[in-house]
């Protein structure tokens, strides 16, 4: 079974924030819960919005890939700033042949404000998960709301009709510690994606 | 006086026989070619064979067909990352319109290779050899042993024949773990080749390291030391001429002083002298 948790991110997983206002963001890579800040590392990569954005729904996608760096315990993100405007959005996630990195996590502040955190995701924040192996993943919103994926392995399938099952990502929208929709069944290979339509500090965790 | 005892080459061939039962032996070694680790664990016994006793001058305990037989479980281990390339998937970029956000391109994700695999194969072995054993006495203390001492003789041990079940036990293993990752099913065959071609580069090699290690191992066996006598007959050099007949009668000795050995009419023959 695949390890889900948007609270520790793997390299399966990608964690996207929308910026809204214009400014300097600055953002850190934790490994501990919340409350742990102090002790980890206070490396911060900055994020420069400007105020000549698109409209809301019409951004630009910026990737950030996660390089683990084992000798210094730490990810490296690629590219190491962001220049963004209003309504673009960020994505992190890992790229790694490391199979024992260490879940993450992804905490932005300006302001000395905290903005936005993957421990607890925002307002149109997104999380996106591909299911490398099968099974049937029973989840938690806030945990609380149940949700399910079930995963059926590709191994039966012809690889043509395998690849275009994978190419749809589907969306589940959460609203209210609500996923919706509660169900849905994909192949291994296909990324879910988790859309945080309302709510503040959402988690999206396996039943263990 | 002296004392003859022959033995027939039915009873030389029992001799040996019994020898055989207790010849065998277990070794194990391991080395690396490049990203492939071979360990090897070889195990000999040894069974069959006739005696043929060549008359002197010669004095030749002559072993036709002996069968040395064993098998090798070899162990492959190796890092498919190592090996093959970075790899991320799906191949293809998927992306997905949200509302308010605008189109998100989900990430690809690329495939930690599998911790170091290791795939076990047994290698049975069988050959038939002839050998020559030259005879000597040896005065061993309290006995008198009749030796043999081998004459070198040729041993080939030709693995490369298993080359194709090795391939093909590797292949179908990789084949297996290449299959439960997603989205890399065009590519399988090509890894798996991939695979396969950085194994021929050494699998020679690894066959010729682990043939010479078995004829080193069959060398260690007594029977083929040609620096290690091995005891064929034992005689005790008290022999009891007259049991004892009560605490005023005690035993009767007599001592073997001397053992020949030599071959005539096809028998073993060991003439003691009695001091």
């Amino acid at each position: 079974m695949d390890f889900l948790n948007s609270q520790q991110l793997t390299y399966q997983d990608g964690y996207l924030h929308v910026f809204r206002s214009p400014g300097i963001y600055e953002y850190r890579i934790l490994f501990l819960p919340p409350g742990y800040e102090n002790s980890e590392s206070d490396t911060r990569y900055t994020i420069n919005v400007g105020k000549d954005g698109s409209e809301a729904g019409k951004g630009s996608q910026h990737d950030v890939v996660l390089h683990w760096n084992a000798d210094q315990h730490a990810y490296l993100p690629d590219p190491e700033s962001v220049t963004a405007q209003v309504h673009d959005y960020v994505l992190w996630h890992v790229e790694t042949d490391t199979p024992a990195a260490p879940p993450y996590s992804i905490r932005g502040e300006s302001d000395a404000r905290t903005v936005f955190d993957s421990r607890g995701m925002g307002q149109h924040d997104v999380l996106t998960h591909m299911f490398l192996l099968p099974g049937e993943y029973h989840y938690r919103v806030n945990n609380k709301a149940e949700g399910v994926v079930l995963v059926a392995s590709h191994k039966n399938l012809p690889y043509e009709v395998h690849a275009e099952r994978a190419s749809k990502a589907p969306l589940v929208h959460i609203a209210g510690g609500i996923p919706n929709p509660e169900s849905i069944e994909i192949v291994t290979g296909q990324t879910i994606v988790w859309f945080v339509e309302k709510g503040e500090h959402v988690t999206v965790s396996l039943i263990k | 006086m002296d004392a003859t005892i022959a033995v027939s080459e039915g009873g030389a061939n029992q001799l040996m026989q019994k020898l055989l039962a207790g010849e065998s032996i277990s070794k194990s070694d391991s080395a690396s070619w490049g990203p492939f680790t071979v360990g090897y664990n070889v195990n000999v016994a040894l069974s069959g064979g006739t005696i043929e006793l060549v008359d002197a001058p010669l004095n030749i305990v002559r072993l036709h067909n002996l069968n040395i037989a064993g098998n090798v479980g070899v162990f492959f281990t190796f890092d498919l990352g190592q090996i093959l390339p970075k790899i991320c998937i799906p191949p293809f970029q998927v992306c997905v319109d949200i509302p308010f956000i605008g189109t998100v391109c989900t990430p690809q994700v690329c495939i930690p290779w599998p911790p170091p695999i290791t795939i076990p194969i047994n290698l049975p072995f069988s050959v038939n050899v002839s050998a020559d054993f030259g005879l000597s006495v040896k005065d061993a203390g309290s006995n008198w042993e009749v030796d043999l001492l081998v004459f070198p003789f040729s041993l080939f041990i030709d693995l490369s024949p298993m080359a194709g079940a090795i391939i093909n036990q590797i292949e179908t293993t990789v084949d297996g773990i290449l299959n439960g990752i997603p989205l890399i099913g065009g590519l399988i065959a090509w890894l798996v080749n991939m695979v396969l071609g950085a194994l021929s580069g050494v699998l020679s090699a690894i066959l010729s390291t682990i043939s010479s290690f078995i004829h080193d191992v069959i060398l260690l066996l007594d029977l083929f030391s040609p620096t290690i006598p091995v005891p064929l007959l034992t005689f005790a050099k008290t022999q009891a001429m007259l049991p004892a007949g009560g605490p005023p009668d005690p035993e009767v000795d007599i001592t073997i002083a001397a053992l020949g050995a030599t071959i005539n009419d096809h028998e073993l023959v060991a003439t003691a002298d009695f001091a």
